[in-house]
């Protein structure tokens, strides 16, 4: 009786995992489709969801590249905002970067940053290209009145690859 | 005919009892009070259904936390992560709804027990990655994370056998 009653439990409960499993093939069918191609289809159609999902959420956020980063730097033309944990800015940053993670609750901005001109060219970046702090952050200063935000992308560990002055302080 | 009232009745045809009462069988558990188990079979429902709604709606970040673990080929990626949003946003409003209570929890039980192993794997592999598991915030796969699964699984499984000895006991 009662293996009877756990059995019919499982049957209940194996329809309703089918069920499930019916509707999500058929509403996330192109991620199922990628996945069966392959780790880099997969990884492929990742890339363009997120390009698109951000061009949607992120509208209008200007990128730069490394190259123009390293002028901006050379060139001492912006302010350069670590959005990545504290922690991670701790270990290491770029140097003269201020830190302000996306979950800032704070009222007041971090030194630095509070009294900046809202026309002052800042350049606010993340760990790599799959974090999107960085643009969360770029959209917080946008919304707080600064026009010059640009987001560099690809992020610390390109620059730190590249050989680029970082620091602890 | 108060429709509320008559559904609490189909569904919970026993009678008042004092918040835990003492089992009148060996082997079978303590029950608890009609209403308090509709609050957390309520509460149950609502955390899945809203976990589920989630991850539906960010499917392309629950695909890469489900890579990011590193234990299904790329082939089942996808298919798992269609599926799993869909079995828990389906088994808690079922639940929510008091339709197949029993094998709602049973498969809830069963979501919760493949994601303990899957985190224990990962733990003890030393990986530092976002679980794909959390509400509001993003977690990290860790003892926290573990222990907070660890107590859903307690719970759908007391429900489980609540609801099983009310019936059958």
């Amino acid at each position: 009786m009662t293996f009877r009653v756990i059995w019919q439990d499982l049957t209940g409960a194996g329809l309703i995992l089918a069920l499930a499993a019916i509707f999500g093939l058929w509403h996330h069918w192109p991620s199922v489709k990628a996945s069966f191609r392959g780790q880099s289809a997969l990884a492929a159609y990742l890339e363009e969801a997120r390009n698109q999902r951000r061009e949607t959420v992120y509208k209008g956020i200007p990128t730069v590249s490394l190259s123009q980063v390293h002028e901006l730097f050379q060139r001492q033309k912006a302010l350069f905002i670590d959005a990545r944990p504290t922690a991670e800015y701790a270990e290491l940053h770029i140097s003269g970067a201020i830190n302000l993670p996306p979950d800032h609750q704070e009222k007041e901005l971090p030194n630095g940053l509070a009294g900046t001109p809202q026309g002052q060219r800042i350049v606010v970046y993340c760990s790599q290209v799959s974090c999107e702090a960085s643009l969360k952050v770029a959209q917080k200063l946008r919304s707080l009145g600064y026009t010059q935000v640009v987001v560099f992308l690809d992020g610390f560990r390109v620059w730190d690859e590249a050989g680029y002055p970082v620091s602890l302080d | 005919m108060n429709l509320i009232r008559d559904w609490g009745k189909n569904l919970y045809p026993c009678p008042e009892q004092q918040v835990l009462s003492p089992p009148k069988t060996k082997g079978e558990p303590m029950k608890i009070n009609r209403w308090s188990r509709v609050v957390l079979e309520l509460a149950l429902a609502g955390i899945f259904l809203y976990s589920g709604l989630q991850k539906q709606l960010h499917p392309d970040e629950f695909v890469k936390a489900v890579m990011a673990y590193k234990i299904l080929p790329s082939e089942l990626v996808g298919l798992t992560a269609a599926t799993l949003p869909a079995a828990e946003g389906a088994a808690g409003l079922l639940l929510a709804l008091g339709y197949k209570k029993r094998s709602c929890l049973l498969l809830l039980v069963l979501l919760v027990c493949v994601f303990l192993i899957a985190m224990l794997i990962t733990m003890l592999r030393g990986l530092n990655i976002d679980c794909g598991c959390s509400l509001f915030l993003s977690r990290q796969v860790g003892w926290v994370a573990f222990m907070e699964d660890s107590l859903l699984l307690v719970l759908a499984g007391g429900l489980y056998c609540q609801e099983f000895f009310e019936r059958h006991g």
